[in-house]
């Protein structure tokens, strides 16, 4: 068993239990049954989460162990959504990857990476709640001292017309379709090879 | 150039703003695109004539949501879980109101424990949209900030403050609802798996840190330079005897109105207009637009809310009634306060519901309710079936009820500010539209079509 390189490594899947959103959290999902050695595999919900997430990390590390912030016991976190951990917890990760689904020209499954900063990350979940795309999300968590050295996005082209399914089905369900399911296997895939590369 | 200019400036290089003059009247035309910092997609289309305001409209271009007609059919339990994904900002506003509307049809009473229970899950609610409201998307606007992300910069321990205060209320949120976005756990007759006391008694440290922020941010906010504009009101809220309004209570307006929901619409009429896919509201009675949200509710029931809240209030001198639009920001920022406190309430004197929901007999029935979303008043009502299943729904959000006030407070405004140059008077309005917290995408629940097949 790979034991994920020398370099801490965050993996968040953002989505949603709701159609195509499913791909983020299905990537993160995945990697958590492997378990890496220093890779933890957390899902959000909205890039809002990313903020809770990366300051609750900072607010931990520098805790007393076992203690919270405000001095009582660290609960189980949870980020905007399910969450799924997989790996030993990393505390201050070196390095933090972000793995969404972005409406982009096609083909469905394409996969595309970026390094933080990187203006054309705007694409990848650009309307999100209340207006904080991505993006936003990044640069805000970065002018507030949360993001580590290396930042990397990974998206999921869902096509222009993504599947919403608003009554939903769980997560875990194999409902994807074939050419979204065969992509967050070789996002794994790849991801993989980095986490191994570092 | 940020982002906010980006979506502004696509009206310049459209040549969408201009200047016409024609038989000696000159017509300036302002349009905004994008509304930016809320949430869906709105514009804003301000015409003058001869340097005279002579329309502004509140362009809705979300696309309807049809969630009325997709409810037809469908079994009633499963109405929550539907209607919660209208919004990702307050899910549980509509799975409370829907919850309601069928106990009340069908004659259930889930009893004072899943009461509390709701209303702790209301409070997470109401402190993590306020929250992210006020620090990201209002307080910019005060500070001469063009976003949060340069406010970041200049200010991140007020912001940092702000995230740390929606966090505790999204950790609550998350534990009461089985998930913070569309929580799964909300069921017609109570909870489908109420939290164990202890689990909520781990949140008690985190809560009472968060009190202490939205304590302090509170103060920090009642500072901001409030532009001086005031408007005649008329405000909307519910009005309940001994709590704050949030699940119960009558329907009370300022001039004195007073109904149960069953009376709502009657009173309240939503109309089609051209330029919106979101239908507006007004008073029947009265022909009048009216005002919902935190200043409402501030406004009609002040003395309902939780002792440190209510001399918060008196501290950073809130008069009420409040007309100023700009001091919806300080009402928030008390609700916040108001919802952490009563949070720690409940859970203090918590007892998991038994049973955690409370059976029923589905029949053929119908039923409404109201509860106070965090914008302001959230009307469902229901016809069900003899086997169960929704044969007829009626949605009405609040921020959809709010654009005509919205609209007038617009109107109200401009006069003062005409000799403004077009970008600075376009973010004004803006700002203004700020004050209401407007969720866009909740407002757009229902297009009427109407097919002329000509003679």
């Amino acid at each position: 068993m790979e034991t994920g390189g020398e370099v801490a490594t965050r993996l968040v899947g953002v989505g949603s239990p709701h159609g195509d959103d499913r791909v983020g959290w299905a990537v993160a999902s995945r990697f958590a049954v492997l378990r890496y050695s220093r890779v933890e595999a957390v899902t959000i919900a909205s890039p809002i989460g990313l903020l809770d997430l990366l300051g609750e990390v900072r607010d931990r590390s520098r805790a007393e162990c076992g203690k919270g912030p405000s001095g009582g016991n660290v609960r189980g976190e949870t980020y905007c959504g399910e969450t799924v951990r997989g790996g030993n917890a990393c505390g201050a990760a070196d390095r933090l990857i972000v793995c969404d689904a972005f409406a982009g020209e096609g083909p469905v499954g394409r996969l595309q990476r970026w390094d933080w900063p990187d203006s054309a990350i705007e694409c990848v979940r650009s309307s999100g709640t209340h207006d904080v795309s991505l993006a936003t999300a990044l640069e805000l968590a970065g002018n507030l001292g949360l993001l580590p050295a290396s930042v990397v996005v990974w998206g999921i082209d869902v096509g222009p017309s993504p599947r919403l399914d608003p009554c939903g089905s769980a997560v875990g369900e194999s409902s994807l379709p074939v050419a979204l399911e065969s992509a967050v296997g070789r996002l794994v895939w790849r991801l993989l090879q980095e986490v191994d590369g570092a | 150039m940020n982002r906010d200019d980006m979506n502004r400036d696509v009206t310049n290089a459209d040549d969408t703003n201009h200047d016409d003059e024609k038989d000696g009247v000159t017509t300036r035309t302002i349009r905004v695109e994008n509304v930016t910092r809320v949430e869906g997609e709105g514009g804003l289309d301000i015409r003058l004539r001869s340097g005279a305001l002579d329309d502004v409209k509140l362009n809705i271009f979300e696309s309807p949501r049809f969630f009325e007609a997709m409810l037809r059919g469908r079994p009633l339990e499963e109405t929550p879980d539907i209607t919660a994904r209208i919004c990702g900002i307050c899910p549980v506003a509509y799975q409370m109101s829907s919850v309601h509307a069928l106990e009340r049809a069908l004659g259930v009473d889930p009893g004072e424990e899943i009461r509390r229970l709701r209303r702790l899950l209301y409070c997470a609610e109401w402190i993590e949209s306020h929250a992210l409201h006020v620090h990201l998307l209002h307080a910019p606007d005060f500070l001469g900030y063009p976003g949060s992300l340069e406010m970041s910069r200049d200010l991140p321990e007020e912001v940092t403050r702000g995230l740390q205060i929606r966090k505790a209320g999204n950790a609550l949120l998350d534990l009461i609802g089985g998930r913070a976005v569309h929580p799964i756990n909300v069921a017609v007759g109570g909870f489908y798996k109420p939290p164990r006391r202890e689990s909520l008694g781990r949140l008690v440290p985190d809560l009472e840190a968060g009190l202490r922020l939205a304590i302090d941010a509170t103060r920090w906010v009642a500072g901001f330079d409030f532009p001086d504009f005031e408007q005649a009101y008329d405000t909307v809220c519910l009005v309940h005897p001994d709590e704050y309004p949030m699940c119960e209570g009558r329907i009370e307006a300022s001039d004195g109105l007073s109904i149960t929901s069953d009376e709502f619409e009657s009173v309240f009429v939503e109309r089609q207009v051209e330029h919106s896919t979101a239908m507006q509201s007004i008073r029947s009675d009265t022909g009048a637009t009216y005002l919902l949200g935190p200043l409402a509710r501030i406004n009609g029931c002040r003395d309902r809310l939780m002792p440190v809240a209510r001399r918060l209030a008196d501290e950073v001198g809130l008069q009420t009634p409040c007309h100023n639009p700009y001091q919806m920001i300080v009402a928030r920022s008390l609700e916040i306060v108001h919802a952490y406190e009563e949070s720690l309430q409940i859970i203090a004197g918590y007892r998991e519901p038994q049973p955690s929901r409370v059976a029923y007999r589905p029949h053929a029935a119908a039923g409404s309710a109201v509860t106070e979303a965090p914008r302001g008043m959230l009307y469902h009502r229901y016809r069900i079936d003899e086997g169960g299943a929704i044969c007829e729904a009626n949605i009405i959000p609040p921020t959809s009820q709010n654009q005509s006030q919205i609209e007038r407070d617009l109107r109200s405004f401009l006069p003062g500010i005409l000799e403004m140059d077009d970008d600075e008077l376009a973010k004004r309005c803006e700002s203004l539209v700020r004050c209401y917290d407007p969720c866009i995408s909740c407002s757009t629940h229902f297009l009427q079509v109407r097919i002329d097949r000509g003679a």
